[in-house]
């Protein structure tokens, strides 16, 4: 008899062999060859798919889906998210320019060096 | 205009990514950035390397181009978009001149003001990219790092897209 630990590594490479771009969002339980699928993704067709992958798997008894849909991120939370990720750098910034006076890298300058030929 | 995303076109390409495999579809994509757009594949791959772990991100910069390329495609013929009809639709060329003038605009508005303004534009004009540009960039370390590659690929190519409207009439 396998183990849980084998079955969920089995279930969790056939979960990259069905979905090789959103698996990383889907995680595996398994207790006493029961698989329970956890997390959330953005499309219907992705927690479908997860679910009928694991349970071809002959070592798992059955199959439990606790993945959800991930809500939409309303914009004004996009906004927040990129404010507050400009506030941490800059935070991140003043504390290397004071650890290191006369370091060059600055990394605000990033996307401007992106844009430049 | 570039085309609106909807999310009928995120579905599609979500599935074409899982479907073919990341690696196949990032391929398949920064050849035809090479092809096409060789200025944005420069920039998409700088940023790439920049933030870490350039082949996850260039998942998402492939991706990103996908949805508006995909849409375009979908178009139904006769909707204007870049003056194309649906089936010989192509994102705009982004020429050096236009990279220059994104950099002009960075320099002089400083790059936060730049990526809320164009973070604007796409809140406005492509909620669904927008969307996708976001809960990518979420699932990766340099959430801002990212998110500013994305930006910086809206601005080329609306910028464009716009400059070949004025270039038209």
């Amino acid at each position: 008899m396998r183990s849980d630990a084998d079955i969920k590594r089995e279930a969790e490479a056939q979960l990259k062999r069905a979905l090789p771009l959103s698996h990383a969002l889907i995680g595996v339980r398994v207790d006493n060859g029961a698989a329970t699928l956890e997390g959330a993704v953005q499309w219907s067709y992705q927690r479908v798919r997860a679910q009928s992958a694991v349970a071809r798997l002959s070592c798992v008894v059955g199959v439990s889906s606790q993945i959800t849909l991930s809500p939409k991120a309303p914009p004004h939370e996009i906004r927040a998210a990129v404010e507050s990720a400009f506030r941490r750098r800059d935070a991140l910034d003043s504390a290397r320019s004071v650890q290191t006076p006369y370091s060059a890298g600055n990394r605000k300058d990033n996307v401007r060096s992106w844009a430049q030929r | 205009m570039l085309p609106r995303v909807d999310e009928v076109t995120c579905e599609q390409v979500a599935r074409e990514f899982d479907d073919r495999g990341p690696g196949v579809c990032v391929a398949r994509i920064s050849g035809e950035m090479q092809r096409s757009n060789p200025e944005i594949l420069d920039m998409a791959l700088r940023c790439a390397r920049d933030v870490g772990k350039p082949e996850e991100v260039m998942v998402g910069m492939c991706m990103f181009y996908s949805l508006l390329l995909t849409q375009g495609l979908r178009l139904p013929k006769g909707t204007p978009a870049t003056g194309s009809g649906s089936l010989q639709f192509s994102l705009p060329h982004v020429r050096a001149h236009t990279r220059d003038v994104i950099v002009v605009q960075i320099e002089r508005d400083g790059s936060e003001i730049f990526t809320q303004q164009w973070l604007s534009s796409l809140e406005r004009d492509n909620p669904q990219l927008l969307q996708m540009a976001h809960l990518f960039a979420s699932r990766h370390a340099d959430y801002l790092g990212i998110m500013q590659g994305f930006v910086l690929l809206y601005a080329c190519l609306d910028s464009e897209a716009r400059a070949e409207q004025s270039r038209l009439h």
